[in-house]
């Protein structure tokens, strides 16, 4: 099979996703490396060839989320209202990429809910606890975490990654 | 959901708390737990072009036939009595979220907020309509009106 170079795409923190597409199906890997230079066009070929080296066909838990928020993104919905809008799909993917690219395979599996206005709402819940990171539909609308556990409940504004990551850090916890 | 054409009816006496109402399941996602439970997002209250006077709800399991044209995913039933405990539960004084028919069989479950003016309390009351009070009552599969 020949290898297909990747695209390279930098993203706000430094982190490099590789997207390899293979085969007749689509397939993907996605590799992140911290970054304080650009990568390289030579160390990123060898990197791409060792990967294509390696598994022609992997399907992780990144791959998983994305897939199933893209999904919704493509969905033929009834209620054109509830439509995710472009705003609101670049947000969550945004959050679940920089964020996973932070916690690895500790970050939980979401669920995605709409929010009837074109948002979507990213919900972890374990057992008693749920996190709820609520992407909204358009530019200007504020972004915010609701959590909860039992009666214990609050709503946290200027949502970073780090900030999520430790809400989901203490989500693990339960 | 949108209302359509509709005059306020003059207020009427409370609900007996045993009544049952129905919101329609307008997104699939909204049903969780393999369809059998419902997410808080049923419960937030929309943008004012939708859900001006609150959240809308339905005298009886179609009444939603009324005020959609579109096809849903399910029926969800709502427990009056258990909505008024919420206030409670909420710390909120009595009363202040309760069910009420603004044109039969057009009603709205009253007194939350929109999440853009108060969104600590409206995602509390969504968490518990949603667990304390609501039941998947229908599935449709396919959506249908």
């Amino acid at each position: 099979m020949a290898t297909v170079f990747p695209d390279i795409i930098r993203t706000e923190s430094g982190l490099t996703p590789f997207r390899r597409l293979s085969g007749e199906k689509p397939a993907r890997i996605d590799l992140y490396i911290s970054l304080e230079k650009s990568l390289p066009v030579a160390t990123a070929k060898f990197l791409w060839e060792w990967l294509a080296s390696t598994q022609t066909h992997q399907t992780g838990p990144l791959n998983q989320i994305i897939d199933k928020l893209d999904a919704i993104k493509n969905i033929d919905i009834c209620h054109d209202h509830f439509r995710l809008t472009n705003y609101a799909y670049r947000t969550a993917k945004f959050y679940i990429l920089e964020t996973y690219a932070k916690m690895g395979t500790a970050f939980p599996v979401p669920l995605f809910i709409s929010d009837g206005e074109g948002g979507i709402i990213i919900k972890w819940v374990n057992q008693r606890r749920t996190i709820r990171l609520s992407c909204r539909a358009e530019l200007g609308q504020q972004i915010y975490l609701y959590y909860e556990a039992g009666n214990d409940f609050d709503v946290k504004e200027d949502i970073t990654t780090d900030r999520l990551k430790r809400h989901l850090e203490w989500l693990n916890k339960a | 959901m949108a209302e359509q054409g509709m005059s306020k009816e003059p207020p009427s006496e409370p609900l007996p708390c045993n009544t049952i109402v129905y919101r329609a399941a307008t997104d699939e996602s909204w049903l969780i737990e393999n369809k059998t439970a419902v997410d808080a997002a049923a419960f937030y209250r929309r943008n004012p072009k939708w859900d001006a006077s609150g959240i809308t709800v339905g005298e009886t399991p179609y009444a939603y036939r009324e005020f959609l044209r579109k096809p849903i995913h399910g029926v969800i039933s709502i427990h009056v009595g258990r909505v008024r405990d919420i206030a409670r539960a909420a710390e909120l004084p009595e009363g202040s979220i309760d069910v009420a028919f603004d044109k039969r069989p057009h009603g709205n479950i009253i007194g939350v907020p929109y999440r853009d003016d108060n969104r600590k309390l409206a995602e509390r009351l969504a968490s518990l309509l949603a667990s304390s009070a609501a039941r998947v009552y229908e599935l449709f599969d396919p959506p249908r009106l």
